[in-house]
């Protein structure tokens, strides 16, 4: 069992995301960064759809009333164990009655801890992913105690690590597609919108990512249509915003591109002020 | 009928069929039941909105080969008569000032009285066209043309769980408190989602939906209803 000390800034249990009630308006949720959780949980040996925990930022203050296995990824995260500094993108074993701090991290948004076997947690409409008005709270609290499902160990050892994720945190470009509105962009901004200087604005989160461009950018409202995350939206004044995980099913706005899967864990973890550009693949 | 609909892909794993007819709600309807009949192992997901259907594929499913195969199947429906004829909702709402707070606003700008919106808002027959927005939110059609009114300016951080919005040429009810830019005149007591039943939602696409001006009282009664799970959203087909 876990027990939280202190929740940081937006901690919340994730898993691949609730599939199956997107046409009831449900937003599918998941890890922000898939590529870092799916990483956590086979250091593991897990299975990939185990939930973990998310944290933005500024990590969580965790005490371990039981020795457990433990993967963290995602950043550089500054993390200690009882005190000591400790590896990240590795198993680290923790001891008894062990506190462990994850701070603050010099690149990257999100960040991920997986422990073997993963949680007891309930699903709620088939996912573990905690969100607003579907399951009964939307983030980790100061107090709150967790079970580990000490059923799904495995007996073998794991002394998998991977180096720093240059792929992830180091590209300049992130991918995208067409979207079903792109044409509607004038022939000059379907050139400027992948030439332009980008950079998330401070009010990115989970929902979406606004993004400041510095362009002369426009398009009419649509009627409400169906949206996905990485689908970047143009707003009649001008906003660029690519929606994230928890983003709306339907959405009334110009859907211009459409981010790569991998793309999307790619702008995840870019911070405010980070610079990229959006490169256009062919479908 | 040809070209009557559009099929692009939407991204790595996602088909879009877009209708061009003005109103393809009855397209929409026999495709998503031929796709589950047909190709229900390859799709995750079925979305649809007003004019398009998200086909939201499973992960490995090749997009291209789909599309070719669909391309030629997609039901066409030459019925010309696209009225809804599935149930009708009955949903109660209270049209106070102080759960409708922006009723007298919308009035005054209107020229009419408090009482003309209600009676205009509840005396109509509402098709429900899908859910989206929020969890369980349903999008309506067939507001009044005299009720059409543009979102707040700024919207508000906090609209009520129930609230009755209309918003350009749409009403809606929020099923979650949320922030919103709707003109709010009403609130509802009825839970329009929630996990513990099955399917969550309490509304589906395709059906019908009428509103019923109720009092302070009946708000109360129906609200401790809903709260000791013993209150059903009622029905009928015409």
């Amino acid at each position: 069992m876990i027990e939280v000390l202190r929740s940081g800034l937006a901690t919340s249990f994730q898993d691949r995301g609730r599939f199956g009630y997107r046409n009831q308006g449900v937003p599918l949720s998941g890890a922000m960064d898939f590529y870092s959780a799916l990483l956590a949980n086979q250091l593991l040996g897990n299975s990939n759809n185990l939930a973990l925990i998310e944290f933005v930022l500024q990590g969580p203050k965790l005490f371990f009333h039981q020795a457990q296995k433990i993967a963290i990824t995602g950043g550089d995260w500054k993390v200690t164990l009882n005190g000591e500094k400790v590896s990240l993108n590795t198993v680290i074993n923790v001891p008894t009655n062990s506190e462990l701090d994850i701070k603050g991290s010099k690149h990257g948004m999100y960040g991920y801890l997986a422990v073997e076997g993963g949680w007891k947690l309930e699903k709620v409409l088939d996912s573990f992913s905690q969100y607003g008005s579907i399951t009964a709270k939307s983030n980790l609290q100061k107090g709150d105690k967790i079970k580990f499902n000490n059923s799904l160990k495995s007996t073998e050892n794991k002394h998998a690590s991977v180096g720093f994720q240059q792929n992830l945190f180091g590209v300049t470009e992130i991918e995208v597609e067409k979207g079903p509105e792109f044409e509607k962009l004038s022939v000059e901004q379907q050139e400027e919108i992948f030439t332009a200087e980008l950079t998330p604005s401070k009010d990115s989160n989970r929902m979406a990512y606004p993004i400041e461009h510095g362009l002369k950018l426009s398009a009419k409202e649509i009627t409400t249509s169906p949206v996905q995350p990485g689908t970047v939206q143009l707003t009649p004044s001008g906003k660029l915003i690519v929606l994230m995980r928890d983003a709306q099913t339907t959405g009334g706005y110009a859907r211009v591109l459409q981010l790569t899967p991998m793309g999307i864990n790619q702008l995840a973890q870019k911070r405010p002020g980070e610079r990229f550009k959006f490169k256009l693949i062919a479908l | 009928m040809k070209n009557q609909l559009n099929i692009i892909p939407f991204g790595h794993q996602c088909l879009l069929i877009q209708w061009k007819n003005k109103d393809p709600q009855q397209n929409i309807i026999k495709t998503i039941s031929f796709l589950e009949k047909k190709h229900n192992e390859k799709i995750l997901e079925l979305v649809p909105s007003y004019t398009e259907l998200a086909i939201y594929l499973h992960e490995g499913v090749n997009q291209q080969d789909l599309l070719k195969t669909i391309k030629n199947e997609i039901p066409i429906s030459s019925n010309k008569n696209n009225e809804f004829s599935g149930k009708i909702y009955e949903i109660p709402v209270c049209y106070d000032i102080d759960k409708g707070i922006d009723l007298e606003e919308l009035a005054r700008s209107k020229n009419r009285t408090p009482k003309d919106i209600i009676e205009l808002h509840s005396q109509v027959t509402y098709h429900i066209h899908f859910l989206g927005f929020l969890p369980g939110f349903p999008y309506l059609s067939g507001l009044d043309p005299k009720l059409h009114h543009p979102r707040l300016e700024s919207p508000r951080t906090r609209v009520t769980k129930g609230s009755v919005g209309i918003a350009g040429n749409q009403t809606g009810i929020y099923p979650s408190t949320s922030p919103g830019g709707w003109n709010i005149i009403g609130q509802t007591p009825v839970d329009l989602f929630s996990v513990n039943e099955d399917p969550p939602a309490r509304l589906k696409a395709g059906n019908r939906l009428r509103f019923k001006a109720i009092d302070k009282g009946e708000f109360e009664k129906i609200s401790a209803e809903v709260k000791n799970n013993n209150y059903q959203i009622r029905t009928s087909n015409d």
